[in-house]
């Protein structure tokens, strides 16, 4: 009798412990308690953003004197700056350079620094000629020109930053003299920063990555910004991989510790007839008044699949406050150490919600 | 299985045997998972080196069983000697978003399974009648996985992160003699040194005892 009770125990608990063990399910959402969907504060860094242009329109305005942005930025960089081809560094009428002078000051009474930033692109103030500019690097005479216009355009500003784009790898002695004779006739008055592409190897894993002697221009700038943008530049995907500027930042970090890895405002459209910048809102508003879903990719990035005029298939990759705060959340410190600084490219592009969501997170 | 074995062979009823072996079945929890590591990987993005970090999964409830060899004298004296025990998650969980070195990662805990190794300890036990009661202080090692992903621009590559480390748990029972060899009991198990940190949670458990 005994025997038989204590079997019908034995077979029951493990009976038991064989139904239930193993039936675990996914819930339908992600767990909020932990990880980076926890609302738990962000590693804290130095924040920066980027305005494409030398206007700051009234929508940027009133977001970089919200309370929320004031917190999470220190500097604003003009992108305003165009070299023309005998090495004259534009906007030249006076008329814009006083209603530059005046953005510039009001900026600062906001309580950031502005930067200059110098965009090497031709007179359409949109493309980067790489073999152009590499031409007007190579003339000395050219270099001096600019350096010489570049300060005077400079003089409202706290600082100067270098974009220079789709180098030839040829340019790099000549890249490292121009940011030289900048940092020799600027600092210690003005800061210099100079973006850098995002390689993640010696030599670059880039075209025209070589053009940049990180090591030579660490030691002539107070700042080197990794321009981890465009990770997916052909086949659609998001703008950014976090993993990936990780290992970029790394690379600049050889080099010195000042080191900014660059953040995307702005998201791509991907068609058959090539990619396009889009705002966060565009993004949105295509999602909205096609009844479309809006996914989100393995970073988190969102995503809106949509067909366009003629049948064209489309994908829009974008980000938004959540892919955003995920991404600086998983840069920690032990990924990227505390001095690493994050320059957000493109204001004007992003969720109106990010830098509200950005400072709560921000001790 | 280990409970259907034990259950059919026959029983051999000897009063005070030194030897004796415990199947038990029940519930552990774990007040935070621990963070796991992972094997060398190789995405489009990038390469993780092997033994990156990759966060916790938060508190997760599992149902198993241990098989244990248990050494009693006649003093009262108990030396737990070494056992076997699996454990699978119970519930819905979450996905849980993290970071791998700084890319995005994604863990399943539904996927979980856990294994421990009970080492020797020591403990004490007394009778009342047909009761007992008893108390131990038992090592360990565990050793847990979890499948999940790490993100590469668009795409993401499956991994199988996993965590093994030392254990130390109390165990605390309550028995009742069904013969002279045989014995049910209630086992309470708080781990003082778990994978997931001190004071991480514990088991609660059914257990049958026979003497070999």
């Amino acid at each position: 009798m005994k025997t038989a009770w204590i079997r019908a125990l034995t077979l029951s608990l493990g009976s038991a412990a064989t139904a239930l063990a193993g039936c675990a399910s996914e819930a339908d959402e992600p767990n909020a308690r932990v990880g980076l969907a926890a609302e738990t504060a962000l590693p804290a860094r130095r924040g920066s953003v980027i305005v494409d242009g030398c206007v700051v329109d009234t929508w940027q305005r009133a977001t970089l004197a919200s309370p929320a942005a004031r917190k999470v930025l220190r500097e604003v960089v003009l992108l305003c700056g165009v070299p023309r081809d005998d090495g004259v560094v534009g906007p030249r009428d006076a008329s814009s350079r006083a209603a530059l002078a005046k953005v510039v000051s009001d900026l600062q009474s906001e309580g950031y620094r502005v930067h200059l930033g110098l965009a090497f692109t031709d007179e359409t103030g949109q493309r980067y000629n790489g073999a152009q500019t590499a031409r007007l690097l190579s003339d000395g005479a050219k270099r001096g020109t600019i350096v010489k216009t570049a300060r005077e355009l400079a003089a409202p500003f706290d600082g100067v930053e270098v974009d220079l784009q789709g180098l030839p790898d040829e340019a790099r002695e000549d890249v490292t003299a121009l940011v030289s004779a900048l940092s020799a006739d600027l600092r210690p008055a003005k800061s210099l920063a100079v973006f850098v592409p995002p390689s993640v190897s010696v030599p670059s894993d880039l075209p025209g990555g070589e053009a940049f002697s990180r090591g030579a221009l660490a030691a002539q700038v107070d700042r080197l910004r990794v321009m981890t943008l465009d990770y997916s530049d052909r086949a659609p995907g998001p703008t950014i991989d976090p993993g990936w500027a990780v290992d970029a930042a790394r690379l600049a970090l050889a080099a010195t510790p000042n080191v900014d890895v660059a953040y995307p405002l702005y998201g791509t459209d991907f068609g058959p007839r090539g990619t396009r910048a889009i705002t966060y809102l565009e993004a949105r508003a295509v999602a909205a008044l096609g009844g479309l879903t809006v996914e989100r990719g393995p970073t988190g990035a969102p995503f809106v699949r949509y067909t366009a005029f003629g049948a064209e298939p489309h994908v829009l990759w974008f980000d938004d406050a959540e892919s955003t705060t995920r991404a600086l959340g998983a840069w920690t410190y032990d990924a990227l150490p505390r001095e690493v600084g994050v320059v957000f490219y493109g204001l004007g592009a992003e969720d109106p919600a990010l830098f509200d969501a950005l400072a709560a997170r921000t001790p | 299985m280990v409970f259907a074995s034990a259950a059919l062979s026959p029983a051999v009823a000897r009063a005070d045997l030194d030897l004796q072996l415990a199947a038990s079945g029940g519930t552990a929890y774990m007040r935070s998972t621990p963070s796991f590591t992972t094997d060398e990987l190789s995405t489009s993005a990038r390469d993780i080196a092997q033994g990156t970090s990759i966060g916790g999964a938060g508190s997760m409830t599992l149902l198993g069983s241990t098989l244990d060899v248990i050494m009693t004298f006649r003093s009262g004296l108990l030396v737990p000697l070494g056992g076997l025990g699996v454990y699978l998650p119970v519930g819905s969980y979450g996905r849980v978003i993290t970071s791998a070195d700084g890319s995005i990662a994604e863990l399943r805990p539904w996927s979980a399974y856990r294994v421990d190794v009970p080492l020797p300890g020591i403990g004490y036990r007394v009778n009342r009648r047909r009761y007992t009661f008893g108390g131990s202080v038992r090592t360990g090692v565990a050793w847990m996985r979890m499948s999940g992903s790490i993100a590469a621009g668009g795409e993401s590559e499956a991994m199988r992160p996993t965590r093994s480390g030392f254990v130390l748990q109390a165990e605390l029972e309550v028995c009742r003699r069904f013969d002279p060899t045989t014995r049910g009991c209630i086992q309470l198990a708080p781990r003082v040194i778990d994978l997931g940190g001190p004071l991480n949670g514990g088991l609660l458990s059914l257990r049958v005892e026979w003497g070999i």
